[in-house]
């Protein structure tokens, strides 16, 4: 009886995982399958017979294209950033405790806390006060803003799991701090610092509730324009859109994984 | 100690500033027809007053039951595959799950959300779906369902990643020893892991129903304007009617929703901590 029930259960898990398993992938291979669409409109799936016809379409929209292309400058720029500014407060946090550590942590990742859509209504206001301001300074601030945890995350989250005593060690053999932080603490931590700048990269990429506050008739960027295609239209090239931007993000992070080890940065906890 | 100064500098310019505005905004008199507050017009509650009138009801019964909905089927779905995960002996394998949970945590939101507007949406299975069940395609019943099913989507895999830690935190030590005396894999399952990961599952409940109540892009595109949450609510103040007050008013509700339960999360973590540190 009781084994009858273990193997009840056995079953019911795999069948759960299965299913688990399929819910995250169908939809979006049958995504895949829509952007290859040959019909002229959004009609039920799947699709009679399959064209890039829509990928074609893609490459001739100014709108998207040229939004692609400020996506991509807005996401460089911001991260670089984040990255100059984040690396070293990520090193001064992680350097022992001291009062308002935690405090001051948890205000710099608060961004990423924070509604998409309340950022962006404050963000708004402030630069509707100031009276001066460009679409790109705009998207450009907020996503570095929004980046910077991102970084502050990956530089903590690699120093936590550093032997303190090789700094401490090449101190002792005469290094400066500079040097011993040059030569040791950086290069080990490298891994958990790609990884974070290829998480910003996804993520500054794809946001939209703060950007669709920020934009202006002169910038948009390619999600911000993707959703307004949406909504207006049943044009397939939003979904060849989807698509492209969904494999930029899997090769960068295949690339990662491939190089580092995706598991080794989440870690095993203590029983692993 | 100097490396702080520019993160902490910038953060608070683009963040405290801007918050402090938005507060100052939520109480400002809203005068029809003109974009953003009269600052002449005296100080006033009116716009908080006005959240808690009966025609704003739907907003919140849709955010905060849809966003629950979501939340609990993603824990008790997730859990059997994070066990798994986390029970994994193979490196490769396991190293495989991750890349594969992480790429769909990364791979573009509006992506996902488009693939599921194309696959459970009126040109998907929702026409085969409502029929069945002899509703229609465009009842508010199937919308909510597609919306549930969008957060889902966006749920699982961060929800199945969180768990996998609740689950490597369990010494596998126990599960041996309970077996070994004669318990059968249910009851170890049901007595020995299950209550040691408790809180890691209210936990992460608890954040997941924070990630969907900020959620956005999924009941805008999903919602098809019949569903709506408190984000897309503050986005039309801005947007249609340009009433600026009324929106930083729900913006201050939203983000004090989301730090309470945020701050929930964060309790239970660290007493967790606490008593696994004991």
């Amino acid at each position: 009886m009781r084994r009858a029930i273990d193997k009840a259960g056995a079953v019911l898990e795999r069948v759960t995982v299965a299913l688990v398993c399929l819910f995250l992938v169908a939809p979006i291979i049958a995504l895949i399958f829509m952007s290859l669409d040959s019909r002229a409109y959004l009609a039920p799936f799947p699709p009679p017979s399959l064209s890039l016809r829509w990928y074609a379409k893609l490459l001739h929209t100014d709108l998207l294209l040229k939004a692609a292309g400020n996506t991509a400058l807005i996401a460089a720029t911001a991260t670089a950033t984040a990255l100059l500014i984040g690396v070293p407060a990520g090193l001064a946090l992680s350097g022992g405790h001291w009062r308002g550590r935690n405090l001051l942590t948890g205000f710099l990742m608060s961004p990423l806390a924070i509604p998409g859509v309340v950022l962006g209504f404050c963000m708004l206001l402030f630069w509707a006060k100031l009276q001066f301001s460009t679409g790109f300074l705009r998207l450009y601030c907020a996503h570095t803003v929004l980046t910077l945890p991102f970084i502050l995350r990956a530089v903590m989250g690699g120093t936590d799991g550093l032997n303190r005593n090789l700094a401490s060690a090449a101190e002792s053999l005469g290094a400066t701090p500079t040097r011993s932080l040059v030569d040791i603490t950086l290069p080990l931590i490298r891994a958990n610092i790609v990884a974070g700048v290829v998480f910003a990269i996804a993520f500054s990429i794809d946001e939209i509730a703060v950007s669709l506050f920020l934009t202006d008739p002169n910038i948009t960027t390619l999600p911000v324009a993707m959703v307004s295609l949406m909504r207006s239209s049943f044009d397939l090239s939003v979904a060849a859109a989807a698509v492209a931007l969904m494999v930029t993000t899997v090769l960068a992070l295949l690339v990662l994984h491939l190089i580092f080890g995706m598991d080794r940065i989440l870690g095993r906890g203590q029983y692993g | 100690m100097l490396g702080l100064a520019p993160a902490v500098l910038l953060t608070a310019f683009l963040l405290l500033i801007p918050l402090g505005l938005m507060l100052h905004e939520s109480v400002q008199t809203y005068t029809p027809g003109r974009i953003g507050s009269d600052e002449a017009g005296p100080l006033t509650l009116e716009n908080f007053r006005e959240i808690l009138t009966v025609s704003y009801l739907s907003y919140f019964t849709d955010t905060f039951l849809l966003s629950m909905i979501a939340a609990i089927v993603a824990v008790i779905v997730c859990f059997p595959l994070a066990y798994r995960i986390a029970r994994l002996s193979g490196r490769r394998a396991r190293a495989m799950w991750i890349f594969f949970l992480m790429s769909l945590l990364f791979v573009s939101a509006l992506a996902k959300v488009y693939a599921i507007s194309v696959s459970f949406g009126p040109v998907g299975i929702l026409p085969y779906v409502t029929r069945a069940i002899g509703i229609s395609q465009n009842s508010l019943l199937a919308i909510q369902g597609v919306v549930i099913i969008g957060l889902l989507h966006y749920l699982m895999p961060i929800v199945t990643l969180s768990l996998i830690g609740a689950v490597q935190g369990v010494n596998p030590r126990l599960l041996d020893a309970s077996q070994s005396l004669g318990a059968s894999q249910l009851e170890t399952h049901l007595l020995i892991t299950l209550p040691l990961c408790g809180r890691a599952l209210l936990s992460t409940f608890l954040f997941a129903t924070t990630l969907s109540i900020s959620a956005f892009v999924i009941p805008l595109i999903l919602g098809r304007g019949r569903v709506a949450f408190l984000s897309n609510l503050i986005y039309t103040r801005f947007g249609e009617i340009s009433n600026y007050p009324s929106g930083a008013a729900f913006a201050i509700v939203l983000l004090s929703l989301v730090a309470a339960a945020l701050a929930c999360t964060t309790f239970l973590t660290r007493s967790r901590r606490r008593k696994a540190a004991a």
